[in-house]
């Protein structure tokens, strides 16, 4: 009885563990730390608190290191079991991500419909809604296929994950009830609970939905970061440490924050694409006019997520980087490096596209004249940053071509390939963006406030002295001092770039307060535009593959690092080649499933005419 | 009004998969036209510690510098760490030794070399501590320990190359004994070889005696050892290699510490083994 | 200080925002364990 006791305050405390996880996610700090992990438990109750420690302490006893299996030890189904993983991982995180950040934006367009008294807002969200509805069962097919694929393939790995991470597999497993529950109730709800107290009622069962879905993605992301980071447990892969410090490694948060910001970004890139379809297909003038205005909102939060991640990268990498210098370096400086190459090409593509989009869409409105002559500079700095942020450093050469280039790096192009250039290339290519952004929101209004010329003047100078700080912090410290300013003053560039964003978001908003609306006309936008929003998910499937691939492989020969050696017929890094050509892979299956996804939400509407009734001739 | 717009799904369909397919295959180009390279897993190597000279000894460290150690990494020209491979290592460690603010127990440069690669948060070389940690914390990892994992053996190898490189003497002294086992967390001893022929190779008799396969002029060969010596005879050359010297060769070649290394098992397999060695 | 006159106000904001970056640079590597001199070079 008293055994039962025990766990049965295990899994609440754990459940309420969790959900303290969530409310405290970007505020704790990231580093590992079993006294502030003991903290959290003292918040609950002190009996339960002991007997979590007691039944911590209880499996502690015996200390049972990680598994060591030898090559001959995995079993093999004829082909390359990581060629599997790979592919039933990453379609399963992709559905993964598309699930959880449908609901979060649907969630905030829902209120502003309730906000605005615009039903519009309302109609769209449910849209969005009816989209990811059969991508949930697609996420998790993809999610049983990939645990079976997992204890079949790597057996020991799992038995160690599941030792470690015990109960909270089934506090994961469990979650999913809660989360079909109130998606079904939110989803079907919808038009019973559509106004006065029941809307609140229902915006409820939306937020309940978005802490489950968060709390899942916090939970899975504990194990990932868990094998490139360990924590909770000793040298040897034993475990000597509770729950919360095994989950809270200094990776997690980075990667909770990067996941966050990323999943909204992706999830608005494929509604916008469904928009974007639609549009293209729209048979009345009604039609394209709303499907123009849908792929614009989803344009719209897809940039506006996108716009902080290489914040959220940047501190994921600078966490890794202190957790181990040479995992860091392996990823950016080693044999990983050239995959950030690629990457460039990636972000290149979607910053592009996003500000092709958004240029293309100022037609809507007349006054957009007044600010199209900025389009062509900001082209201009978005093309010459892409080619600096795709510079390489360190090129492979053979001999006579080392001779032909007078060594390893070429002189003028070398300089270019190092972090500060590509620093100043990106903070620059974001800072564009927002310029994109905001002119094509300041483009059907005239500003009617008595301090307009004031305010424009500070913006300018924001804008002009952001770029600055941002080219001089690049260029002194990137090339004249050591590397630790060096490092230290990306910090500057990105609080430049980020003072840019909220200084133009908040003034604009101020500035713009009753202002004069031109009129704008939504449906009148090119077709050729719309292939910007088909681009934008392409680029941003292949690239959280590239991502994905990148985390995976930093590990090296290792399936938890340091703890867990990797002894697999696989165990090797694959060729660039191999690995592109397993995200495109990967990419086309995404791409035909969400077609498929398309077709089922179309199909749900289409209503055959019952035959037509049939007279009798006389004869 | 609604304007009726004409429109053919498919036509439509077909053009937004062949633009994503096309962009696809832009993305699949630029990492297929890209430097292929592979990054092999480190595999465990029998270091054939009887073949063993300095010279492949010093050509071991040379490799594992750059290979399973991983030093290229950090240790290069770009600042992050030392640059090994360009300074002077030995007159560097000494001079490192001379540095106030140094507060290991090393007294010369191949002790100091050990000790930076085994716990190198003893001292940090100025400039290159951890960032904001004003030089106090080294972000060098433990070889010795995952991820790293350098054995005894290829520490010493990389520390006999540094020295070497520069055309120092090497002090470390090439390794004649078995490499220690790994020892399980429960602290058990190494198992006895389990058969004669394994007994053979950990002791590395092969280096000097023609067994097994392999040739060597510095000991007598072992072919036919059963027909000159009897089997008390056999396992006394063993044990007390200096008792009496076979025809033709020389004592105090053959190392005299068989009986405190071997395990009772492991002698009585080879001298088995050997006393049926008859040509 | 005439706020009709446009030159006063581009300026004056240029000069504003000027001030708030050269403090928010020495705010934020000073942070990070990296001070800087008046003249923005490292200190270190």
């Amino acid at each position: 009885m008293k055994n039962l006791s025990l766990n049965l305050s295990l899994n609440l405390s754990l459940g309420r563990q969790l959900l303290l996880a969530l409310g405290l996610l970007i505020l704790l700090p990231g580093n590992v730390d079993p006294d502030n992990g003991f903290t959290l438990l003292n918040s609950a109750s002190a009996a339960e608190a002991d007997s979590v420690i007691g039944v911590a302490s209880m499996a502690e006893a015996e200390l049972v290191p990680a598994p060591k299996p030898g090559r001959g030890d995995y079993p093999s189904v004829g082909v390359s079991s990581r060629s599997v993983v790979w592919v039933v991982a990453q379609m399963h995180m992709f559905f993964a991500a598309f699930v959880l950040a449908v609901p979060l934006f649907v969630l905030v367009i829902e209120w502003i419909g309730v906000k605005t008294g615009d039903d519009r807002y309302d109609d769209m969200a449910h849209e969005f809604m009816k989209i990811s509805m059969t991508a949930y069962s697609i996420t998790a097919l993809f999610g049983g296929a990939l645990a079976f694929a997992l204890f079949l393939l790597y057996p020991q790995f799992m038995e160690y994950m599941m030792r470690v991470f015990g109960s909270q597999t089934l506090v994961y497993a469990g979650l999913f009830f809660a989360e079909s529950v109130c998606l079904y109730v939110y989803y079907y709800s919808w038009g019973a609970l559509r106004y006065g107290n029941r809307k609140w009622l229902h915006l409820t069962i939306g937020l309940m939905l978005n802490a489950v879905g968060l709390t899942l993605l916090v939970i899975a992301n504990a194990w990932s970061t868990f094998m490139m980071a360990p924590s909770g447990v000793n040298e040897a892969g034993a475990v000597t440490g509770s729950i919360w410090e095994i989950m809270k490694g200094p990776l997690w948060n980075p990667i909770n924050l990067h996941r966050f910001l990323a999943n909204i970004a992706f999830g608005g890139a494929i509604v916008g694409a469904y928009a974007a379809y639609k549009f293209l297909s729209a048979r009345t003038q009604e039609m394209r006019a709303h499907y123009d205005w849908m792929g614009y909102t989803a344009n719209f939060i897809a940039i506006l997520a996108f716009l902080p991640l290489p914040f959220a990268g940047y501190w994921l990498m600078a966490e890794i980087y202190a957790y181990s210098q040479q995992m860091g370096i392996t990823a950016m400086g080693g044999i990983l490096a050239w995959l950030f190459i690629v990457q460039a090409v990636l972000i290149g593509t979607i910053l592009l596209a996003g500000n092709y989009y958004l240029w293309s869409g100022m037609s809507r409105t007349e006054g957009s004249i007044r600010y199209t002559w900025m389009v062509k500079y900001i082209a201009i700095v978005l093309v010459a940053g892409f080619l600096v942020w795709v510079t390489p450093h360190t090129l492979i050469l053979s001999a006579s071509e080392m001779a032909e280039l007078g060594g390893s790096h070429h002189h003028l192009l070398g300089p270019l390939g190092i972090m500060p250039a590509k620093n100043i290339a990106v903070n620059l290519m974001l800072i564009f963006t927002f310029m994109s952004f905001q002119i094509y929101r300041r483009a059907d209004k005239v500003a009617t406030v008595s301090w307009e010329k004031a305010g424009n003047a500070l913006m300018v100078s924001i804008y002009l002295v952001a770029i600055a700080n941002v080219i001089f912090a690049g260029v002194y410290y990137g090339y004249f001092t050591n590397t630790v300013y060096k490092v230290g003053s990306s910090v500057m560039q990105v609080v430049s770039t980020l003072m840019v964003i909220v200084s133009g978001i908040v003034i604009d908003g101020f500035m713009y307060k009753g202002a004069k609306i031109l009129p704008s006309v939504w449906g009148r936008v090119s077709n050729r535009a719309q292939y910007a929003l088909f681009a934008l998910p392409v680029a941003f499937t292949w690239l959280m593959a590239l991502m994905g691939y990148v985390r995976s492989s930093v590990r090296t020969h290792w399936h938890v690092y340091t703890v867990m050696k990797d002894n697999s017929p696989d165990n090797y890094i694959p060729t660039i080649g191999h690995a592109g050509n397993m995200m495109t892979i990967v990419t086309v299956l995404f791409l035909l499933c969400v077609l498929f996804i398309f077709w089922i939400a179309s199909l749900a509407n289409t209503k055959q005419p019952p035959p037509a009734p049939v007279t009798s001739k006389p004869s | 009004m609604s304007k009726q717009i004409k429109v053919s799904s498919n036509i439509i369909l077909l053009k937004v998969l062949g633009f994503s397919l096309a962009l696809i295959l832009v993305f699949t180009l630029v990492a297929n036209m890209l430097p292929q390279v592979e990054g092999e897993a480190p595999v465990e190597k029998e270091v054939d510690l009887g073949a063993l000279t300095m010279d492949s000894f010093v050509a071991l460290g040379e490799s594992t510098f750059s290979g399973k150690g991983t030093c290229t990494l950090c240790h290069n020209n770009m600042g992050r760490a030392p640059d090994i491979l360009a300074l002077k290592m030995v007159e560097v460690s000494e001079s490192r030794l001379q540095d106030e603010s140094y507060q290991g127990k090393s007294t010369d440069a191949e002790s100091y070399l050990r000790e930076s690669m085994i716990d190198p948060g003893i001292y940090v070389v100025r400039g290159f501590g951890k960032k904001g940690s004003n030089d106090t914390i080294s972000p060098m990892p433990a070889v010795n320990k995952a991820p790293i994992q350098l054995t005894d053996v290829e520490i010493d190898a990389v520390i006999a190359y540094m020295q070497a490189k520069d055309g120092n003497e090497v002090t470390v002294p090439l390794p004649t004994e078995a490499p220690v086992m790994e020892v399980a967390l429960a602290g058990s001893l190494p198992a006895p070889a389990a058969t004669a022929e394994e007994a053979l190779g950990r002791y590395a008799c092969a280096a000097c005696h023609t067994i097994l396969g392999t040739e060597s002029p510095v000991g007598p060969s072992l072919t036919d050892v059963g027909k000159r010596l009897d089997i008390n005879e056999i396992r006394q050359s063993i044990i007390d290699p200096n008792a009496v010297a076979a025809e033709g060769f020389a004592i105090g070649i053959m190392p005299a510490d068989f009986a405190d290394r071997m395990m009772v098992r492991e002698l009585e397999m080879m001298v088995q083994f050997l006393a049926n060695q008859k040509g | 200080m005439n706020l009709s006159n446009p030159v006063v106000v581009w300026v004056g904001a240029l000069l504003l925002t000027l001030l708030f970056f050269y403090g928010m640079d020495h705010f934020i590597m000073l942070i990070q364990g990296l001070p800087l001199n008046f003249d923005l070079t490292p200190a270190q």
